[in-house]
């Protein structure tokens, strides 16, 4: 006799997503990446671009001060 | 065409803070290559015994991704934790001894050290086992390389464009959250699962 293989459940169609509806999901998604390519449209980039040097640089791409200071230091011939 | 079970990846690895981000980058990255990411946190069903569960979750997957890493003692309990390596088990046994598709099992089992298993866990010698440095893009390039060797004449991005993906999902995050009505700490495994998918399918490569 043959034998049965594995049940298989589906999982990726459930229609609730723990305290959410999947719909409800999909319209978060939905409603941000229309905000986010709205806002595109005004400031003629995406908001989560950076600038390197301008006004709305965040501490995470600046350039860290001792790498500044470093890089002065070898432009000037001490490093 | 690709049943539920060829495209369930099974994650076995720590769930705790400090291995978050290595673990959301996987999910990420799975999702990113067309699959499915299962692991024991979807379930939260006090009626399933553990374990049961994990077999039932390993038993609908063709793929696994097990993170031995986590080897050092528990600061708490100065012992170690052996979940890892029990699931690891279960899945190579689940390939061995199982029959039909279960015979086509795969894993990539990841360490953040590149050999430090044939130290603790020596017997493992001979499986796809790649280090990852605890360094995200080095995780999804080893989960994209197993899972791109499953997908026959499909082309994949690299990590690094699965990486700028990720953080581009990572920074919409708080704003998704916000829509929900929800925290991004509080996310329920299966509603970032779930989060990640939509978004995936709302932002396709290229776009």
């Amino acid at each position: 006799m043959a034998k049965k293989p594995w049940r298989v459940v589906q999982v990726s169609d459930d229609e609730v997503v723990g305290r959410f509806t999947r719909q409800q999901i999909m319209d978060a998604v939905r409603a941000v990446k229309e905000r986010n390519e709205a806002r595109k449209k005004k400031n003629g980039r995406h908001p989560g671009t950076v600038k390197a040097g301008g006004a709305d640089e965040t501490r995470a791409s600046a350039p860290k001060p001792r790498r500044v200071a470093a890089a002065r230091a070898r432009s000037k011939g001490e490093g | 065409m690709k049943t539920p079970y060829d495209l369930g990846v099974f994650i076995n690895c720590p769930f705790d803070a400090r291995y978050r981000k290595l673990f959301h980058a996987t999910v990420f990255a799975v999702f990113d290559c067309g699959f499915e990411p299962r692991c024991a946190l979807e379930v939260e069903d006090g009626g399933e015994e553990r374990i049961r569960k994990i077999k039932r979750i390993i038993r609908e997957c063709r793929y696994g991704i097990h993170d031995i890493s986590r080897v050092e003692v528990d600061a708490k309990s100065r012992l170690p934790r052996f979940n890892m390596p029990l699931e690891l088990g279960l899945f190579l046994g689940a390939q061995e001894y199982g029959v039909d598709e279960q015979k086509e099992k795969r894993s990539l089992v990841l360490d953040s050290v590149p050999y430090r298993y044939q130290k603790f866990c020596s017997d493992i010698a001979g499986q796809d086992i790649r280090a990852h440095g605890d360094r995200p893009v080095k995780a999804v390039g080893a989960v994209r390389a197993m899972l791109a060797t499953a997908l026959d004449g499909f082309r994949l991005p690299g990590p690094t464009r699965i990486m700028e993906r990720y953080s581009a999902f990572q920074a919409e995050l708080p704003a998704l959250c916000g829509e929900l009505g929800a925290a991004p700490s509080e996310l329920q495994f299966v509603e970032l699962r779930s989060l990640i998918k939509e978004w995936i399918v709302d932002h396709p490569f290229g776009m």
